[in-house]
């Protein structure tokens, strides 16, 4: 009798597909979505360039050729070359890496704190939850992107600290939508199974919890990435991020600010790869949410 | 009913009363824990120890920490916001005119990201899924992908260096507020026009449209007056939750264009170190920021009467 009341399944109560079945199934809408896929395609190729490009190409990013400055886009540097003549297809490249290690990096630090807060106070609710709660209703009275300046104000200017400052501005966010995904899975029947299997907290915060409040996470931190590489390169815009003469996106834009009257390319590339990152993360954001939706299903 | 609507209210206002003051305590302590001396930024490197002393003493940095931040809480309540350690002017002025630029510069750019975005938003709806729908959704999305700060730099080379149609820099003038006004504007237009098309598909979907369309409703009465209508209220809710991305934009946009605004200034003064600056504009621009936010709450309980039930 007392293993029927353990496994809620056998009654029908709380069955879910398995692990698999849903992947599959969520692959099959994923795939269906064309921007999304569009998304998916200009993120592997920005991706592969970041990652090979450099690797591939042997030429230093900030090496200077004086005699070939600000020449527009040719066959020797396809996005030509910058005021001190060094390769802007070549900095692109390297530049990426910077901006999106320094974004990856800031989603995932503000994912986990967001979450281990929001799930805490989910989970447990009472003063916990108040506690967490308050807190993240005091971070998100300041504008997100004046707690990232102040942040940076405060830890001094750099890519570490740009990145450190995007992330903890995005903790709330991750904590309130973790908070209400395991609110809401928190009176489960299963979850009291557990409970009264006497499984300790933590195993069910871990295994049980977890496992629910991804699918909303996993959206989050697609355009929350999106977010992250805007704030970065916006913070390295106004001279708070990555310093020069190192290629970050941002930073080059800012350098090419001063050169639009004689060499708009400076400006236009960089921007043109933030804008095709961003715009393939909202697309698959997009094509996520359609997949984790239950109205779509 | 009354008194528990007015009570609701008092009950808000009391929460971000007391959450404003929790800012500024927070904004003052991280402020003082920043590392350099403003006596030193204020004389150089080459200042006497005694001379140093002397002006620690003038701006009253010397005190404890309590001691400074409730004397400074006195001069806020009195609108005395401090002098700068770099120049020594009187920082609530300063802030009262940058604020001012931005101001005119925010709601110039909101004026335009509404009337467009719902403009647009709308013409999308009525043609679902045809080519102008198709062209204004791509549209959409990239204005949504674009950084604020590029797009103004695209805006600079082409609409003025190129074409010359406006000046690239400066403030002043009615044709140097277009290119940055419009800069601002890209992202909240995009998300108004966004959030218009799907919540006006989904007004123009239900069963009292279809009603009207059986009592051969002009269209175009439909799509403006019925359908509008019954859309509205989400919408109002995303112009309300743009005010933290117009911040965002306007600090970047402020310094793109060398606009005198408080956006710019608060760049300016973290950059040198100035923190009677720095916590001004941040207190400023928070207050502004909460306020904004209860008005817009209030306001939406009184558009829709089905939120008062959940207080």
């Amino acid at each position: 009798m007392t293993d029927v009341a353990l496994t809620p399944a056998v009654h029908g109560v709380d069955l879910a597909p398995t692990a698999g079945a849903r992947a599959r199934r969520g692959l099959r809408v994923f795939a269906r979505n064309k921007p999304a896929l569009l998304g998916a395609l200009i993120l592997a190729v920005v991706l592969g360039g970041c990652l090979l490009g450099p690797l591939l190409i042997d030429t230093d990013p900030t090496a200077q050729a004086l005699d070939l400055r600000r020449k527009g886009p040719s066959a020797d540097a396809w996005f030509g070359r910058d005021q001190f003549g060094r390769d802007i297809f070549v900095r692109v490249l390297h530049g990426g890496r910077v901006t999106l290690t320094a974004a990856v990096g800031s989603v995932t630090v503000s994912a986990v704190v967001g979450c281990a807060l929001g799930i805490v106070a989910g989970y447990y609710g009472r003063w916990r939850e108040s506690l967490v709660m308050r807190l993240m209703d005091l971070m998100l009275a300041f504008p997100y992107f004046l707690l990232a300046l102040l942040i940076v104000a405060l830890a001094g200017a750099g890519v570490a600290n740009a990145a450190l400052a995007v992330a903890i501005s995005y903790i709330p966010q991750f904590a309130r939508v973790s908070r209400a995904a395991a609110a809401e899975v928190r009176h489960r029947e299963f979850i009291d199974a557990a409970r009264v299997a006497g499984v300790p907290h933590y195993r069910i915060l871990v295994s049980h919890i977890l496992p629910n409040v991804g699918a909303p996470i996993l959206v989050l931190a697609t355009t929350g990435l999106a977010m992250a590489i805007t704030g970065v390169a916006s913070l390295s815009f106004l001279g708070l991020g990555a310093l020069p003469p190192n290629p970050e996106w941002g930073a080059m834009l800012a350098a090419g600010r001063d050169q639009l009257a004689v060499a708009p390319h400076i400006a236009v590339f960089p921007g043109v790869a933030i804008v095709a990152t961003v715009l393939a993360l909202n697309l698959i954001g997009d094509g996520l949410r359609d997949v984790f939706d239950p109205k779509t299903q | 009913m009354w008194r528990a609507e007015l009570s609701y209210v008092a009950k808000r206002v009391a929460v971000t009363a007391l959450m404003v003051l929790v800012v500024t305590f927070v904004v003052f302590v991280v402020l003082e824990r920043t590392p350099g001396d403003p006596a030193q930024a204020r004389l150089g490197q080459n200042a006497t120890e005694e001379r140093l002393a002397e002006v620690r003493a003038e701006l009253g940095v010397d005190q404890p920490l309590v001691t400074q931040y409730v004397r400074f809480l006195g001069d806020l309540v009195q609108g005395d916001l401090g002098t700068s350690y770099l120049n020594g002017r009187p920082v609530a002025e300063e802030i009262a005119r940058t604020g001012q630029v931005s101001a005119v510069l925010a709601t110039t750019a909101m004026a335009i990201a509404v009337v467009v975005g719902m403009g647009v938003g709308i013409v999308s709806a009525a043609h679902p899924n045809g080519w102008l729908d198709g062209l204004l959704r791509i549209t959409v999305l990239t204005g949504v992908s674009i950084p604020v700060f590029w797009m103004g730099l695209i805006l600079i080379s082409f609409a003025a260096v190129r074409w010359g149609w406006f000046p690239a820099y400066g403030w002043g003038t009615p044709q140097q507020i277009v290119l940055p006004a419009v800069t601002l504007a890209t992202f909240p237009l995009a998300v108004i026009a966004r959030m218009t098309r799907s919540s006006m598909l989904e007004a123009l979907g239900s069963e009292h449209i279809r009603t009207l369309r059986a009592y051969a409703v002009p269209e175009r009465v439909i799509l403006l007056k019925y359908a509008l209508k019954q859309a509205l209220a989400p919408i109002a809710t995303i112009i309300g939750l743009q005010f933290g991305a117009l911040i965002a934009g306007a600090i970047l946009t402020e310094s793109v264009f060398g606009i005198p605004g408080i956006g710019r200034l608060t760049v300016d003064a973290i950059l040198s170190r100035d923190h009677p600056y720095v916590r001004a504009a941040v207190i400023f621009t928070t207050v502004a920021y909460v306020t904004v936010n209860l008005a817009v709450d209030l306001l939406y309980r009184w558009i829709d009467p089905r939120q008062r039930r959940t207080a």
